[in-house]
């Protein structure tokens, strides 16, 4: 391995310098001896694939690691070791010194507080004594300097009123605040459209000749780093891979490592060259309105789309699609390019009958989708296909690779068929069969994608639609997905609708190119006269947003041999028996500390959500307890044999003795046997009525959070009506009903009560997993709704199901002696603890063993419950923050 | 933001009616108000039964519906609650008692709410250290144990420490006012009588409270722009203190109105426990009763008050969160 030795000598002293940093956590080392400096004023690039370590080394040197992270190594700022392990000096020198910028400025900036408000706090922290005029006016400078105008409005601004490229160039106008020597940019761009990169980049550029700040940029894009950065750092696995002259590490890199990137990169570069995909050749037949009908296999005719006005649109309707039409012909590939808000994903959607179009014709193979009925569109379904931008959120995360693929299998099938089946699909996208059993989230990016093709190829559709299918990728897998996308269209014919921002990826697959803004067509025709004669203005300003290097050699594919280093680091397919570099190296698409500090957390941990639970202490205190009460109840009455209602007359009233443990009531009946008697009822009543609420909750919230319409409507009407009232009042007002009431009574009237709130959550859960990508997938497979609910609904809610059960246990018990105090539940002689609570109260002064006995018996079981309850839930909790589900 | 205002006490007065409506038709569905009368020796005959009741519009061969408008009505033009069961006037009865529930509800649910996000806030900062433990398990002991039951044990204990002072250090029954209807005498009588009650109120709800503003608070110390905001220098404690605390408490304020009703019903408890003559206990034996009017009337107090809360929690959270304000 080439190390740190090959480093340029940066010019002066250096401004940074950072030596053997290794960051530890409890499950591995994410960055393991890394070595860089910074001179001052340079423009520095740190790039990695994602888990390089490369933002936990930026947030080293800002000392913003959480607290659970080991640091050994040091950093030196000025000749001076930075004083990591006292905040207070450190944060002396945070946005002083150093500042930061981060990748989402949306999540950055504090939500509530004005954004002015938010620089101006940057500006005091380190120049407290500033006059309030003096701060003003740098506001206003620092505002124009990032290209915002510092007008009244903008001033007064909050951050959600802001677009996002104003968000992220706030963000640097914060940092910038004190003329720092250093700027970290985290992915400054990343979240960020093509244009509004562009801008970001060139307002850091200016900062660093105004300011002359060096800069460090993270980033993963080598487009931006030959662009910007004058040296350039790779990092891979923890380490430092290669580190010098941006312009010697593209023409002449020292490294293997270090030039597959570089070859993986340049096919996705934008070097001016023209574009190689042959199929553009005979593209120029395929105008729309020239097609031969036989041939098309979509159609869209004057297609809009309106969605109805909402609070965030400003009260008017928003008109996303503007009348756009086009064709795609079979096995051919058509290009939607446009920035977000272009309309591109609203069209996706209409043609997958997602959103119903405002007006206009979809055609599919010749038929009219809108004049189909019912049954025949579900029919169609499976000829329509979709694969996700986010393949962690395209497949259920409670799914093996199996069951994901078998599922879209067409039914009726046996089961042997099926698996011969499901392999062939495998070997298809170059997977393993050795994976079958695995998780989504066991998986790296580029084999997530490749299951989510196989899995819509299962299908046998004839149009597949690609939503970004590449840009979540790393740059490695993202050429080899590209690859794999061309010949399964060779193998197989299908046609794909490619919804793309990446003119690179266009340009090496798309027949046809149609470029979308504010909802409109503006240019369309095959890729090679679009991309390379672009005519409108809009087109022009996209491919010159583009990040390209002048010095970048126009072409770079020349790095040849390299390409098996690239594969082994989540490498799909072939690949799969070459060991990864290093096992706890974590997928992509986890590039935040909490993120990685998660996954590291559940590839230690391992293992399901049961054995997460048995290995929470407070479980077994709970479940101990509660183990304990019950064996107690089936034993008591054999070992204390007395019946709760006899009568003593020898001792009427007495306290606690030996002849009687708990004393007597007032007319001699023996009061631990009542307990006992007692706690059996409560706990029955507990035991049934909380599950049996969320029961009623889960299939009464499914139904109507997934079916909407009338269903939802009366569901949900009934579940206002009833919850008007507050629950207790609601219970009390029933309760003439069921007054002297057997425990079965009183079990039925509250569980029918106690499900209200608990529907509303599932009917919110179920609302929000339908629009889930993995359902949206199921529905698009035309799985049947019950089966949707029943295996990917409700068991993606289990947990939630499975903590309000338990919370309903205790609500249950502690209702049931409340409604009994104020005189209407259960009541004497029939036995309940509420019964016993509530005869007992008026003499808890006088005979106190008449109260605090049954108030201490119902107090322990509660909590045991409610113990048990609060291990599920947090056990729950880091389930679902350690797996990555997507947004 | 005042449209945003207009729109939800809309709802809410809306919720109020429907609410008032549904306890008068399920009380009026399920309950028998002619019991009483057929309890009587010698008993009274079902005429005459339902001629007792139709003075007071609880007649039973009346459809429900029609008794309810005759009763919506004398409540929009006279402003009259109605006649209870014994004749009583409802209007004078809630009214009566509505200062004393008030008392309890207004300072307790306060209290309740500053110590729950004190402990709250307090508890997520120091997550899994040994004060956020004890503050978790002393609020789930709380969750177990029922509200008068927390009530009559204060009690006993206010009764061994009077006994132990040898005086009358902490009062238990009723509400106050022996000592003297005028002046300093009065409040201090007054405070003497709310102190256990009042106790009780915040433990309960500062137990629930506190849970759900460590949560909250939890999300916001992981959130990005806590983080920024130490990228600017702050320390950490300023970063929280400044940042932090007035996002977390966005969803308190609706948090506080939603839970509020179980307050109300804990209140009920207390009232009882502690022999206050409010409205809660009031309408709990009005339920006993099948005291139809009355119940209907105890419904629309505790609506307008959850009304009440529910406006000011909306104007608290349009105010915390210019999310809501709308769009310029």
């Amino acid at each position: 391995m080439v190390g740190p030795s090959r480093a340029v000598q940066p010019m002066s002293a250096p401004l940074l310098e950072v030596d053997n940093l290794r960051i530890g956590f409890a499950q591995g080392t994410p960055v393991d001896g890394v070595s860089l400096r910074i001179g001052a004023g340079e423009y520095v690039a740190l790039v990695g694939e994602t888990g390089s370590g490369k933002t936990l080394t930026a947030l080293a040197i800002m000392g913003l690691l959480p607290g659970s992270a080991r640091v050994s190594g040091t950093i030196t700022l000025d000749g001076r070791p930075l004083p990591v392990t006292d905040d207070a000096a450190m944060s002396r020198l945070r946005g002083n010194r150093i500042a930061m910028i981060f990748q989402d400025p949306l999540l950055a900036l504090n939500p509530v507080r004005g954004v002015a408000n938010q620089i101006r706090e940057a500006i005091r922290i380190h120049a407290p004594t500033l006059s309030r005029a003096r701060v003003t006016r740098r506001v206003a400078e620092l505002l124009s300097l990032v290209d915002i105008e510092p007008t009244v409005q903008n001033l007064r601004a909050y951050p959600h009123e802001y677009s996002g490229g104003m968000r992220q160039r706030a963000m640097i106008a914060m940092a910038i605040a004190h003329d720092p020597a250093l700027l970290i940019a985290d992915e400054p761009t990343t979240a960020l459209d093509m244009t509004v990169q562009a801008h970001i980049l060139e307002v850091l550029r200016r900062v660093r000749e105004r300011t002359g700040t060096a800069i460090l940029l993270v980033t993963h894009d080598l487009g931006i780093v030959s662009a910007e950065a004058t040296r350039t750092v790779v990092m891979r696995a923890g380490r430092v891979r290669e580190s010098a002259d941006t312009a010697a590490i593209f023409s002449a890199p020292s490294d293997t490592y270090t030039s597959a990137l570089i070859a993986a990169s340049a096919r996705f570069a934008w070097g001016g060259q023209h574009p190689q995909n042959t199929a553009t050749d005979n593209a120029d037949a395929a105008i729309p309105d020239a097609v031969n009908p036989a041939g098309t296999l979509l159609s869209v005719r004057d297609l809009h789309v309106r969605y109805p006005r909402t609070r965030g649109s400003g009260g008017a309707p928003v008109h996303a699609v503007r009348g756009v039409s086009f064709a795609l012909n079979r096995g051919q590939t058509l290009a939607l390019v446009g920035e977000s808000g272009s309309g591109k994903t609203s069209t996706a959607r209409a043609i997958l009958h997602l959103t119903a179009p405002g007006s206009g014709t979809i055609t599919i193979e010749g038929r009219d989708v809108a004049s189909l009925s019912r049954r025949e569109r579900a029919r169609l379904r499976p000829d329509v296909q979709m694969v996700f931008q986010d393949a962690s959120g395209a497949l259920d995360p409670r799914m093996s690779v199996d069951q994901l693929i078998a599922e879209a299998l067409p039914r009726g099938s046996d089961r042997w068929t099926r698996t011969r089946h499901v392999g062939t699909l495998l070997s298809r996208v170059e997977l393993s069969t050795s994976l079958l059993t695995k998780s989504a989230h066991e998986l790296s990016g580029g084999q997530r994608q490749r299951v989510q093709l196989a899995r819509a190829l299962a299908a046998s559709p004839r149009l597949l639609v690609l939503d970004e299918p590449l840009s979540a990728l790393d740059v490695g897998v993202r050429g080899e997905v590209l690859d794999l996308l061309i010949s399964l269209q060779q193998a197989t014919g299908v046609g794909y609708l490619l919804i793309a921002h990446d003119l690179a990826t266009v340009r090496e697959i798309a027949d046809r190119t149609a470029v979308m803004y504010r909802g409109e067509i503006v240019e369309s025709g095959p890729t090679s006269a679009v991309l390379g004669r672009p005519q409108h203005p809009y087109t022009r300003t996209l491919i010159g947003a583009i990040p390209r290097s002048p010095s970048l050699p126009a072409d770079l594919s020349t790095a040849g041999d390299s390409e098996p280093v690239l594969r082994d680091c989540g490498g799909p397919g072939p690949s799969e028996s070459v060991p990864r570099a290093s096992p706890r190296t974590p997928p992509e698409g986890t590039d935040t500390v909490t993120e990685t500090v998660a996954y590291l957390d559940a590839a230690a941990g391992g293992g399901r959500f049961l054995n997460r639970l048995l290995r929470r202490p407070r479980f077994w205190v709970g479940g101990g307890a509660l183990l304990a009460i019950l064996v107690w109840l089936y034993l008591a009455p054999l070992l204390w044999p007395v019946d709760p209602l006899a009568r003593d007359a020898l001792s009427l009233g007495v306290g606690p003795s030996t002849d009687h443990w708990l004393g007597t009531n007032d007319i001699g009946q023996d009061m631990y046997a009542r307990v006992v008697a007692g706690l059996r009822i409560s706990l029955l009543i507990g035991l049934i009525a909380g599950p049996g609420a969320t029961l009623i909750a889960a299939v009464l919230g499914a139904l109507a959070g997934y079916a909407g319409g009338l269903t939802d409507r009366l569901v949900s009407g009934l579940i206002r009506l009833l919850l008007v009232l507050p629950g207790l009042l609601l219970l009390a007002l029933i309760s003439p009903l069921f007054r002297g009431a057997s425990w079965f009574t009183m079990t039925l009237y509250l569980a029918g009560f106690g499900w209200m709130v608990m529907a509303q959550v599932v009917r919110g859960q179920t609302r929000s997993l339908r629009e889930r990508e993995f359902v949206l997938a199921a529905r698009f497979l035309g799985i049947p709704t019950w089966r949707i609910i029943a295996r990917h609904i409700l068991p993606n809610i289990a947990s939630l199901l499975i903590i309000d059960a338990t919370v309903g246990v205790s609500a249950a018990i502690l209702a049931e002696a409340g409604l009994s105090f104020f005189g209407l539940g259960i009541q004497a002689p029939d036995l309940s603890l509420g019964s016993l609570l509530a005869t007992g109260a008026p003499a808890a002064t006088t005979r106190p063993w008449l109260f605090i006995y049954p108030a201490a018996t119902l107090v322990v079981t509660v909590l045991a419950v409610s113990i048990v309850g609060d291990a599920v839930r947090d056990t729950v909790d880091t389930a679902s923050a350690s797996r990555h589900d997507g947004a | 933001m005042l449209g945003f205002l207009a729109r939800r006490l809309g709802i809410n007065a809306l919720l109020v009616v429907l609410a008032t409506s549904l306890a008068y038709v399920v009380a009026s569905g399920v309950m028998d108000p002619g019991a009483r009368y057929r309890l009587l020796s010698p008993p009274l005959s079902p005429a005459a039964i339902a001629g007792k009741l139709a003075e007071i519009g609880a007649d039973p061969r009346e459809p429900v519906l029609s008794r309810l408008v005759v009763w919506a009505r004398g409540i929009i033009f006279e402003g009259n609650l109605g006649r209870g069961l014994t004749g009583q006037n409802i209007t004078q009865e809630i009214f009566g008692r509505a200062g004393t529930s008030l008392r309890l509800l207004v300072i307790g649910s306060l209290l309740a709410a500053i110590v729950g996000i004190g402990l709250g806030v307090w508890g997520a900062v120091r997550q899994y250290r040994l004060s956020d433990q004890v503050v978790g398990v002393l609020s789930f002991v709380v969750f177990a144990t029922p509200t008068f039951v927390i009530a009559i044990l204060l009690m006993i204990a206010a009764t061994a420490l009077n006994s132990v002072l040898g005086s009358q250090f902490l009062e238990f029954t009723g509400e106050g006012g022996e000592a003297g209807q005028t002046g300093l005498a009065l409040v201090g009588d007054r405070i003497g009588h709310l102190v256990l009650p009042t106790l009780v109120l915040v433990l309960i709800g500062a137990a629930s409270y506190s849970r759900v503003q460590r949560s909250a608070m939890l999300d916001v110390l992981s959130a990005e722009y806590i983080r920024t905001a130490r990228a600017k220098g702050l320390r950490r404690g300023q970063a929280i203190w400044r940042h932090g605390v007035r996002v977390a408490i966005i969803p308190m304020s609706t948090f506080l109105a939603y839970s509020l009703g179980t307050l109300i019903a804990g209140s009920a408890a207390i009232e009882i426990v502690f022999s206050w003559n409010g409205v809660g206990r009031y309408l709990v034996s009005s339920i006993g009763q099948g005291d139809i009017n009355a119940i209907a009337g105890g419904t629309a107090f505790i609506s307008v008050v959850l009304l009440v809360a529910a406006s000011l929690s909306d104007v608290l959270f349009g105010l915390l969160d210019p999310r809501v304000r709308g769009t310029r």
